[in-house]
């Protein structure tokens, strides 16, 4: 059952005083409340602690390294406040990369969530041996970062891949796939190869949508896309929205460029087309190549205070879009 | 959906995880094991296969660990002050680098001792591990080359060479790099915009390696007498930039504009689909393996520009140091000596993928075959015009890269003339060894 | 929620003429696109099957001449594989296990309970989530270089016990969507948060348990970053092994056998999502990510 369908009374609780069950005498309410603050920091300790051992110190250390011109071999390295950030403030190659990642990131992810939702729904419905379908559905989403460049590489190699194999028997010329300017596709393509993820988890939300409400559309005369369009998918608003954020977050950290090329070690990184030459690829470019441990730790906080500020961005622009069946937050 | 069998799992879980817990991580089969000396090895992990770790237990009795070649790790373990014991390196770009930083041992005093590395015995590529403190190729010893190949020779393919109607290259009489333009031009194949065959490759062990040894065969130098800055603006520098910006427009190779997918030439040229692939000695180990390919296979001198100096150095020497702080000198030493000298340098040897460093282990290489035989000509014949290219300490070979792979595919499209990449190499580079200067104090 | 693969027999033959056109369409769209999905994953397997001078030869040779089924073979003995394969699989276990449990429990916290700050430290969880993982990979090593840890199991354990972001939003929303009831009872009955949470809530969420479990494992398989800066070669996982092993002596590349080492990596994962399918698809659902 869904949360929609508990009855309004069981979902809002009731102070203890009022239930009248209670056996020992009533409680005090304070009481409760404070066992249950010492129960919530309790329960949520070991994050607290793994966060802060764990992230917040490597975070510091990092911000601390992103003042200073540190290359990991000799001692003779120096503060330099704020240099770091001027530099890469103006240095076109970082606005470039970053803009390439922003047009990657606009493009792959509505791209992979319709891909995603499009499979979900076409494996939701009445089909024999279901299963068997979505694992091989799914199965290019679980092949690893390096196995997936591996197959990317081999299919679409200039002059002894598939895909060139296929279009010469079509009579056209081979197509430079992995160069500029088709690279970019190529990526694209390889995540959109992983669009079982996004299938997965639309899936379970196609699965939760009541049928209730696909039957009294379909009395009412609606046709399966009016359905789809106006019940369907503003329930699946919230997954969606959760998948938009998180394939956000993985497209502008993507390694797959680096993956597909022919020599993908640090100095091969900036040797990659021009047009996947992407913000993370570049931070790669200077942690592992040019050595610059600071500068490269200040383009990474940069890169985490944007993606806040993208993540706030989207939640702000579908607020009035998304629609929440439930907010948990309301149920005090 | 019992307690009981959720308390069963997570304590089977748990289990799990505290008999792991007890220990470090489980190794695979063929580490070392047992008492002994341990000595942490930095490298690729087949520099030192398991069957060789077991040998170094049995021979040496000593434990070697090897821990995956990683920048990172590497600064990591030196940062956290327990780094390895021996690191894997290229001599010719990597030795003056940790020279210069005081991060390397000075071994001289070890090979004076050594009975197993005689210095009269070491051939003279291992100068490439040498720095003065100002210079590469002279003053003490940091490492050894592990073997080495004269890295700007190159392999052909006669049958390649009879199908297009092109005369073989001389023996031992080297031709110029324009000439051998020329025939990669009339070797090359294509076919409904793919090329079936490559009418040659080159581009040395690395761009930065390449271009510094294309200046010197032009005669001049990449780098300044203090090697603090670099003029790409040189007339000799620039004949040789020109000359390699028109082999990638050329297309016959691959370069960074067309990229070999196989990421190096030895596949392309053992499935027959590359006339002249620049790769030294190393490559007949790769083509070795393929009989078909090695009967019509030779190897030729390395290409002179006209009116230049005949140079043919060595642009890789891999090989290892051993850190100032490593723990273990003695132990890491004795490693070093079996690891250069004694069973795997004589596999090596053996096995056709490099020059012997040891002159004395020289007639070990593969000579069976009867092509075999021609190539070892060719190669000592070669030997004769061996130097040392020397390369700057002030920056890492990979950073060098990053920048020229920035540059050189706008030149290579014919977007920008070699004058303005002349030009833009000299300030991006230039900026990079300034802040090496500033690191090495 | 039953699939009906059968056409009702009481409609009249027009519909069921479109029912049946309108499946064949179905079943079409659902080959091709499978198809399309596969192809490239079966592409590997071809290319592992290949000779070397087969893998580059121009044009494309779409099947190997022989089928060198040695290269698998060869891809699972050159290396140790079983080694790396059960390093692999006990890094993912302790994970897996670890942060499921401690996901659970951390999403119980905020799915049941609250107390100042607590909307504070829910949005600092779900920022931890947009963090770039190359920032912290440096001082991470430094640190656990510090205490002895590397080449241990333990950087697991302790990644594990502080759950993580992705896994304790999952369970949170499951948890927030069980009745009020169920916890009310218990306290009443005298039990604290810790009972109600070991015996009411976790026993009832199997399949978020389950899904949990597989994305996290799946998560662990696939990494090579972490066991290669943290892991000697000697004891690391196969991620970095396949990346790594299948090279020549001169340390380049060997596609064939490097592909299908990859085959064989991927097949445990597989598997595994085979048997749990279903409970993964359950366990995704139940949670409502609403």
């Amino acid at each position: 059952m869904t949360v929609s369908q508990i009855p309004e009374a069981v979902r809002r609780p009731r102070p203890a005083t009022r239930t009248g069950a209670i056996r020992s005498g009533n409680l005090p309410r304070t009481s409760m409340t404070a066992r249950r603050h010492r129960a919530f920091y309790l329960f949520t300790s070991p994050w607290i602690i793994g966060f802060l051992l764990l992230t917040v110190g490597p975070m510091a250390y990092a911000l601390w390294l992103s003042f200073t011109t540190f290359d990991g071999i000799s001692p003779h390295w120096s503060f330099v406040g704020f240099a770091n950030y001027r530099e890469l403030l103006s240095d076109p190659v970082t606005w470039d990369s970053l803009s390439r990642a922003g047009v990657f990131a606009l493009t792959s992810v509505p791209l992979s969530i319709v891909a995603g939702l499009g499979l979900a729904v076409l494996v939701n419905r009445p089909i024999r041996a279901r299963g068997l379908w979505r694992t091989l559905l799914y199965l290019p989403a679980v092949v690893p970062p390096v196995g997936a460049g591996l197959v990317f590489k081999t299919l679409f190699n200039r002059d002894s891949g598939a895909a060139n194999g296929v279009l010469n028997l079509a009579g056209i010329d081979a197509v430079a796939w992995l160069d500029d300017p088709y690279a970019r596709y190529v990526i694209l393509m390889a995540v959109l190869w992983g669009a079982g993820n996004v299938m997965i988890i639309s899936l379970a939300g196609l699965q939760d949508v009541p049928r209730e409400l696909h039957e009294a559309a379909r009395i009412d005369g609606a046709s399966a896309w009016r359905t789809f369009r106006s019940i369907t998918v503003p329930l699946l608003s919230p997954v969606l929205l959760f998948q938009a954020v998180t394939g956000m977050i993985a497209s502008v950290q993507t390694i797959m460029p680096l993956l597909i090329a022919p020599n993908p070690t640090p100095a091969g990184v900036t040797a990659i087309p021009q047009t996947n030459y992407m913000y993370m690829m570049h931070v790669f470019a200077e942690y592992f190549a040019l050595g610059r441990y600071g500068y490269a730790s200040a383009l990474l906080w940069v890169l985490f205070v944007l993606i806040l500020i993208a993540t706030g961005l989207i939640f702000k622009l579908t607020s009035g879009v998304v629609f929440y069946n439930v907010d948990p937050e309301a149920k005090k | 959906m019992g307690r009981r069998r959720f308390l069963a799992l997570s304590a089977s879980g748990a289990a799990a995880g505290a008999s792991a817990l007890s220990g470090c991580a489980l190794q695979v089969a063929g580490a070392a094991t047992g008492d002994g000396e341990s000595v942490t090895v930095m490298a690729k992990l087949d520099d030192i296969a398991p069957e060789l770790i077991q040998q170094a237990q049995k021979e040496l009795g000593i434990r070697i660990t090897v821990v995956q070649d990683d920048i990172t790790r590497l600064i990591a373990m030196l940062t956290s002050g327990n780094p390895p014991d021996l690191v894997r390196g290229v001599g010719a770009l990597d030795a003056p680098f940790y020279a210069a930083r005081g991060v390397a041992e000075d071994l001289d005093p070890y090979f004076a001792k050594s009975t197993v590395l005689r210095v009269e015995d070491l051939d003279p590529v291992n100068d490439l591990w040498r720095y003065d403190g100002t210079a590469q190729g002279k003053g003490p010893r940091y490492g050894m080359a592990k073997d080495f190949s004269q890295d700007s020779m190159y392999w052909y393919n006669t049958a390649q060479f009879d199908r297009a109607g092109v005369d073989y290259p001389a023996e031992t009489e080297p031709i110029t790099y324009e000439e051998w333009l020329e025939k990669a031009e009339r070797l090359v194949e294509r076919k409904n915009g793919q090329t079936t065959v490559y009418g040659g490759s080159y581009n040395g062990v690395n761009i930065v390696i390449l271009l510094t040894n294309l200046v010197a065969a032009a005669g001049g130098n990449i780098f300044s007498e203090d090697f603090t800055r670099v003029d790409f603006t040189t007339p000799e520098a620039r004949r040789a930039l020109t000359w390699y910006v028109d082999y990638a427009r050329a297309r016959v190779g691959p370069s960074l504009i067309q990229p070999n997918p196989d990421a190096w030439d030895g596949p392309t040229y053992v499935a027959n689909r590359m006339a002249m692939s620049g790769s030294g000695y190393w490559l007949g180990g790769m083509i070795n393996a393929e009989p078909k390919i090695a009967e019509v296979s030779r190897l030729a001198p390395a290409p002179v520009f006209g009116g230049g100096p005949r140079l043919s150095s060595c642009q890789a020497g891999t090989g290892m140091w051993m850190p100032k702080k490593a723990r273990n000198k003695d132990a890491a030493w004795r490693v070093f000596e079996w690891f250069f000298g004694e069973g795997p340098a004589k596999a090596r040897a053996a096995g056709g993928w490099g020059i012997p460093t040891l002159k004395s282990l020289r007639p070990l290489m593969p000579r069976k075959e009867e092509y075999q035989q021609r190539v070892l000509r060719v190669q000592e014949a070669e030997l004769k015009h061996f130097s040392v290219t020397p390369f700057t300490p002030y920056t890492k070979w990979d950073a060098l890269e990053a920048l020229l792979n920035q540059v050189m595919p706008a030149a290579m499209n014919g977007r920008i003339s070699v004058d303005t990449l002349a030009g833009r190499l000299n300030s991006s580079v230039n900026e990079q060894l300034k802040r090496g200067k500033e690191q090495v104090g | 929620m039953t699939a009906t693969t059968v056409t009702p027999k009481n409609l009249d033959p027009a519909v069921r003429v479109r029912v049946r056109t309108s499946r064949l369409v179905l079943y079409t769209v659902l080959v091709m696109v499978t198809g399309l999905l596969i192809g490239p994953f079966g592409w590997l397997v071809i290319t592992g099957l290949k000779t070397t001078p087969e893998l580059a030869a121009s044009p494309v040779h779409w099947l190997p001449d022989t089928i060198q089924w040695h290269n698998f073979a060869d891809a699972f003995t050159d290396i140790d594989f079983l080694g790396y394969a059960r390093n692999s699989l006990i890094i993912a276990l302790i994970y897996a296990t670890l942060v499921t449990l401690s996901s659970a429990w951390v999403g119980f916290g905020f799915a049941r309970l609250d107390a100042p700050g607590k909307k504070v430290l829910f949005g600092i969880l779900l920022g931890s989530m947009m963090l770039p993982q190359m920032i912290t990979l440096f001082p991470t090593y430094l640190i656990f270089a510090k205490v002895g840890m590397v080449d241990t199991y333990w950087p697991w354990v302790l990644w594990g016990l502080s759950a993580a972001p992705y896994l304790v939003f999952l369970f949170r929303q499951f948890f927030a969507g069980m009745p009020r009831e169920l916890e009310e009872a218990a306290i009443v009955d005298g039990c604290g948060y810790t009972g109600i949470f070991w015996r009411i809530f976790l026993p009832q969420s199997w399949p978020v348990l389950a899904a949990s479990f597989v994305i996290a494992f799946t998560w662990t398989w696939g990494d090579f970053i972490a066991p290669m800066l943290l892991l000697s070669s000697d004891r690391t996982t196969l991620s970095v092994a396949i990346m790594t092993s299948y090279v020549t002596d001169g340390g380049l590349p060997v596609n064939n056998l490097a592909a299908a080492g990859s085959v064989m990596y991927v097949v445990p994962i597989l598997l595994i999502f085979l048997i749990a399918q279903r409970g993964f698809v359950a366990g995704m659902s139940t949670t409502g990510l609403k």
